[in-house]
């Protein structure tokens, strides 16, 4: 059992509050399983004893049991499925939910390096498996030990030199087994990578429709598809026609068995070496064998194979939660202002790569900081620490004077809100998706917020106002209307610092005053960080820290910076200033 | 039912001959069991001649029997059973081998035929019916319903037949043994079937609620996993924990449900049949012990009625397969059946020496049912060689306009016409290379570089290539590379940036010569330096064509030979930019609210650096 304890690691905690039941259902399944080896021998007292022995008195207690055998073993199978089908689903249940909690209190960092794809095909394929394992494949391993064990039992005390035939038939079904099942497992395996491509080029091309129209490709992109899904039908051709040779050598492997058997029992009982009962119960137990033989090797496999699931799961449980070491939880009476201080910050995505390299900042409360710099600088970084997604490898930042790493991460984020330049909405409805940072919020409130993001009116001429479903299913916000719904998500967890990051760049003119409208309204008396490449909209910011490699350049105002020639910021500037300049001349004739 | 109807018109009926064949041989074979049960009565009556005590004083007539035969005689009838039992034997696994071989087969062919099939349709539907769809349902029809149709259509068929036989042969066969243990046969095998039919669907609609829940419960947690900086810097994991949990365990209800209905049945089904069962070998065994009966036949009775209750089971089953099987096959006709609206027209014809000039005829557009009219009225010239900006705000239908114009959609009133001819009597393979279109968002298929740039161009030579690229001014990025043109990029490649892609987009419009080419708002999703390389690009490459240019920028509009402002899907203003200026209405509007902006930075700039 420590064995077993090792190899699952954490999973095995999971089954401790089963352990009782599991042990109920082996008990049942071995049960089960030797009432089921019942019936031949009631066959072979009726032929045997009551017919040809004309034992009479027996009549009675073998049509009972006839009749009696089947109705209790159907009712112990009862109890074992239901018993095993309902730990199966409840372990599943517990196993897949602690594994979620777990998952939602990972880092981002985790995130980061792993695909939601991963993640989900752990939770949902993953976990099936562990407790197909622990319900399934164990007892049947468990049932078909006692079921062989007790023909092979029955079968010697009934004529041991048939019983020795019948090893002769075991070797033909492995032989079917090993001729198949590797160039079946072949043959099935191109057949899927073929159909990930087909599937693959599928969602391309229906991604893509508007193209392929535009292009005039239909018919060209159907021959490729023909060409593709062609090659796949090759290979399932194959591996379907395998899987039908297959099963049909292996049933006739055993029912040719069963027959020989049978048939090599009859000459015995033209010897006088065996009664017909006997080769009626023989031939029934060398069934019951058989079985189990053929399922052995099967088993093995796929107990080989879900094993790599339970790592999988077990990998994924072992990953650390976020560190959560703050002590210092949110007090009612104690409010906080805003003030944001970075002090030698560094910070490095992977050891040799740092992203942050002593960055100092001292931002008073209510005041609004603008980031810049090119792609990759570390702005986006730089807001990522102060939610502390991730933890600073050197220096401390601050909130009103207290370094976030002694807070309690509730009570720091509760302090936040971002507003990202991917708008990304849940299903729900309008008003569930304003809600999301503050779920008890009044109807009052969310319009409240609605309406300082200027999205009130929008949202209100949807069909069915603020009830409106959104996301994949629901009603199309267009993305400006998408981003302004963030906004008054934001809002409305009222943070004491708000993060913009780049949340206009990719909006069309008429969107982007909108949401500049709303943001202005917004920011008023927070502390702010905005992160943009469009230098039109920072020039008010308090405050304008240059950011290059990790570093920071130079911090000033627009005014301080732009008086510096020299200044990154004014090279900057006058970049952008040039292609916007043709647009300038036009702007005479309109003045 | 119609739709089951349908599909195996379409995709079976041309097999029928071979489907009939297998079917046969499936049914003769599948009765090979009870020959078997007849041999054991042989058997144990006529060659082992096991002879059962009876009670009763007067000699029945079952047991009249022929002499005893001596050893040898019972060997050689054991060795000649033997022989007849093995070569039935085979002969019944090589027709099932066969008939499945064969209709595995077919089924294969099949499912190939329907991917093809839909994927065509896909291909060929207008635009109007892949807005109104998402690609992943798209997608989970033409994979996983197909594969529905592949594991289960034929079998159904095979099985409905065989299963059938199995039941009618089976019956009169148990009648025919012992017309009074036949009879008590005879009730049972309804009972166990009613309950088969009563509960089994019942059975299933259950599992299909389970997997629906499990598939919220998929999207519930892919949702979230896919947004942790969201649910994080909201701090929700709490309350998405119990989000799951509640799915979760509204799934687990259900699944405990299903287990105790279904064990249950099965409970109740096994004590149909071992009643009925020991019921009639009770009376079978009295009327042998009777001499009325022999044993041989009593034991083939009871092989007979064994193998009864299966295909009860297996038919019960194919209710519930077959109103699985109806559901995809609507889904599936669904596709098939849907009317190509854009195709080309009889006397569709070929422009010759195409010059490209435009002109819109009251253009009026509506998408199916919405209530809001895209286009209204929509009357203009646009002379060969033109540059002509679309503007307005977002919504105002400057993608719906120039989407017209690819024929991507059919106006639902008024006409357009190139050069003089209407489009719906271009052919569409002419108006395809007459015009290209660069959309705001670049897509860029998996594969090689020069297969994007060379995509609508299967014959395009490595130079025409490499012009195209570098009219676009991507030749020189995608000279460093490499593997250069031959760099794979996509899914598994290369990612590319927002302006590489944007740039790929426009050298794959260019390398088709366009007559016409139709750039929708290609810029606005790039940063300030991109958008200005770009910029440049497209100024070369509109040289003597005729331009669509939708754009946000002025000065864009301010370079164009003309401008058109669409508000609320109609033309509000068009003219030259000076014209337009002058209006002081939606052009100068938009106009200064861009300048607004950027006026004041010229003034801080100005203020600040006055040496530039």
């Amino acid at each position: 059992m420590n064995g077993v304890a090792e190899k699952l690691g954490t999973l095995y905690d999971y089954l401790v509050p089963y352990r009782r039941r599991l042990i109920q259902a082996v008990v049942l399944a071995v049960l089960v399983t030797l009432i089921g080896l019942l019936p031949p021998l009631v066959i072979k007292a009726i032929v045997d004893h009551l017919l040809v022995g004309g034992m009479t008195w027996l009549f009675w207690p073998l049509v009972i049991a006839l009749a009696a055998v089947p109705v209790i073993n159907q009712l112990v199978g009862k109890a074992f499925r239901l018993l095993t089908q309902n730990t199966a689903a409840k372990l599943t249940f517990d196993v897949r939910f602690g594994l979620y909690r777990h998952v939602t209190g990972l880092p981002l960092g985790y995130f980061d390096k792993h695909s939601t794809g991963m993640v989900l095909e752990r939770l949902m394929g993953d976990v099936n498996k562990f407790q197909q394992l622990v319900t399934g494949q164990v007892l049947t391993l468990a049932t078909d030990v006692v079921k062989a064990a007790f023909s092979i039992y029955v079968m010697l005390a009934i004529n041991w030199h048939l019983a020795l035939a019948l090893l002769g038939v075991v070797p033909l079904y492995v032989l079917n087994h090993r001729f198949f099942v590797r160039r079946i497992r072949a043959s099935n395996e191109k057949f899927r990578a073929k159909m990930d491509d087909v599937s693959g080029h599928l969602e391309e091309r229906l991604t893509g429709t508007a193209l392929v129209k535009s292009y005039g490709m239909e018919r060209a992109e159907t021959r490729n598809f023909t060409v593709e899904t062609h090659a796949a039908l090759q290979h399932s051709s194959r591996a379907r026609g395998l899987m039908v040779a297959f099963s049909n050598t292996a049933e006739l492997v055993h029912w040719a068995g069963h027959r020989g058997i049978f048939l090599l029992g009859c000459y015995l009982v033209i010897d006088g070496g065996m009664s017909y009962g006997d080769v009626l119960a023989f031939t029934s137990y060398a069934m019951f064998l058989l079985g189990p033989a053929v399922r052995f090797s099967q088993l093995v496999n796929q107990i080989e194979q879900t094993m790599v699931s339970v790592r999988r799961v077990k990998e994924l449980l072992g990953e650390q939660p976020e560190p959560d070491r703050g002590w210092v939880v949110n007090q009612p009476d104690v409010s906080f202002r805003g003030r944001v201080q970075l002090e030698n910050v560094s910070f490095a995505y992977e050891p040799d790569n740092p992203v942050l390299k002593e960055v100092s900042l001292d931002v008073p409360a209510g005041k609004t900081v603008a980031l810049v710099g090119r792609t990759g600088c570390g702005k986006t970084t730089l807001t990522s620490l102060l939610y502390r997604f991730y933890t600073p490898t050197q220096g401390r930042i601050l909130l009103d004077g207290q370094d976030t790493a002694e807070l309690d991460l509730g009570t720091l984020r509760k302090q936040l809100a971002v507003v990202p330049q991917d708008a990304v909405l849940f299903e729900g409805t309008a008003a569930e998706n304003i809600a999301y940072g503050h779920p008890h919020a009044t109807r009052e409130q969310i319009i409240a917020a609605a309406k300082l993001a200027e999205i009130h009116e929008v949202l209100e001429n949807l069909p069915n106002g603020y009830d409106t479903p959104l996301g994949q299913a629901g009603a199309k916000l267009s993305g400006g209307q998408k981003q302004r719904l963030v906004i008054a998500r934001a809002v409305l967890v009222d943070p004491v610092a708000l993060i913009l990051d780049e949340a206009t760049s990719s909006l069309d003119t008429e969107s982007e005053r909108l949401i500049q409208r709303a943001l202005r309204k917004v920011m008023r008396n927070r502390t702010c960080f905005v992160i943009a490449h469009r230098l039109s909209t920072i020039q008010h910011a308090d405050l304008i820290v240059v950011m290059d490699e990790g570093h920071i350049l130079e911090t000033g105002t627009h005014a301080e910076l732009l008086a510096r020639t020299d200044s990154h910021y004014a090279n900057m500037y006058r970049r952008q200033f040039a292609k916007i300049g043709r647009e300038q001349e036009q702007a005479a004739a309109v003045a | 039912m119609t739709a089951l109807l349908e599909i195996y018109r379409r995709f079976f009926h041309m097999y029928r001959g071979r489907l009939l064949v297998a079917a046969a041989v499936l049914t003769i074979v599948s009765l090979e069991p009870y020959a078997w049960g007849a041999f054991t009565q042989y058997l144990v009556d006529d060659v082992l001649q096991i002879r059962a005590e009876t009670i009763g004083a007067d000699v029945p007539a079952a047991s009249v029997q022929a002499t005893a035969l001596t050893h040898s005689q019972k060997v050689h009838r054991l060795l000649a059973v033997a022989g007849a039992v093995l070569g039935l034997h085979l002969l019944y696994m090589l027709g099932k081998w066969w008939s499945w071989y064969r209709v595995a087969m077919i089924s294969e062919q099949t499912v190939f035929r329907m991917r093809r099939q839909l994927f065509e349709r896909l291909q060929r539907l207008q635009m109007l019916f892949h807005d109104q769809r998402e690609t992943g349902r798209l997608m989970a029809r033409v994979i996983d319903d197909v594969s529905v149709m592949q594991y289960r259509f034929s079998p159904t068929l095979m099985q409905t037949a065989t299963a059938a036989t199995s039941i009618v042969v089976g019956l009169s066969l148990a009648m025919w043994i012992q017309p009074v243990l036949g009879a008590i046969a005879l009730l049972t095998v309804p009972a166990y079937a009613a309950l088969m039919f009563r509960y089994l669907p019942l059975l299933k609609q259950q599992v299909r609620e389970i997997r629906k829940e499990n598939s919220s419960l998929y999207g519930l947690v892919r949702d979230r996993l896919a947004a942790p900086r969201v649910v994080k810097s909201f701090r929700q994991e709490r309350r998405e924990q119990l989000h799951v949990h509640r799915r979760a365990s509204s799934m687990l209800r259900k699944t405990v449900r299903h287990n105790v209905s279904s064990s249950w049945l099965w409970a109740l089904a096994g004590l149909i049949a071992a009643v009925g069962t020991a019921t009639a070998m009770g009376l079978g065994i009295r009327m042998v012990m009777q001499g009325e009966l022999t044993p041989g036949r009593l034991l083939f009775f009871h092989a007979t009625v064994t193998m009864l209750f299966m295909p009860v089971v297996t038919l019960a089953d194919i209710v519930g397969q077959v109103q699985w099987l109806t559901v995809v096959s609507e889904r599936l006709c669904d596709i098939l059946n849907e009317p190509i609206t854009i195709q080309d027209e009889d006397e569709a014809s070929l422009i010759e020496h195409p010059r490209g000039a435009i002109r819109f005829e009251n253009v009026q557009l509506r998408y199916g049912e919405s209530p809001r009219q895209a286009l209204t009225d929509i009357s203009m010239k646009i002379p060969a060689g033109a540059k002509v900006c679309i503007m307005g705000h977002s919504g105002a239908g400057k993608t719906s306009l120039a989407s017209l114009v690819l024929r991507l959609y059919d106006p639902t009133g008024g006409r357009l016409r190139i050069d003089g001819v209407p489009l719906t009597q271009i052919k569409r393979t002419q108006l395809r290379k007459l015009v290209s279109y660069v959309p705001q968002e670049a897509i860029i298929f998996g594969g090689t570089l020069a297969d994007n740039i060379a995509y609508g161009a299967v014959d395009a030579t490595e130079d025409q290539t490499v012009a195209a690229a570098k009219a676009a001014e991507v030749h020189e990025f995608i000279d460093s590379l490499p593997a250069r043109y031959n760099t794979f990029v996509g899914e598994r490649g290369l990612t590319l940036s927002g302006g590489q892609k944007q740039r790929i987009s426009l050298a794959r419009a260019l390398l088709h010569d366009p007559r016409i080419l139709v750039l929708d708002d290609v810029t606005s999703a790039l940063d300030a330096h991109t958008e200005a390389r770009i910029q440049r690009t497209i100024q070369f490459a509109l040289a003597d064509r005729t331009a669509l240019i939708i754009t946000h920028r002025v000065s864009m509009s301010a370079r164009a030979d003309w401008t058109v402002v669409l508000d609320h899907g109609r033309i509000v203003e068009q003219g030259t930019h000076e014209d337009l200026l002058a209006l002081k209405g939606h052009y100068w509007t938009l106009v200064r609210d861009q300048l607004s902006e950027s006026d004041r930075v010229r003034l801080s700039f100005d203020a600040s650096a006055p040496g530039s």
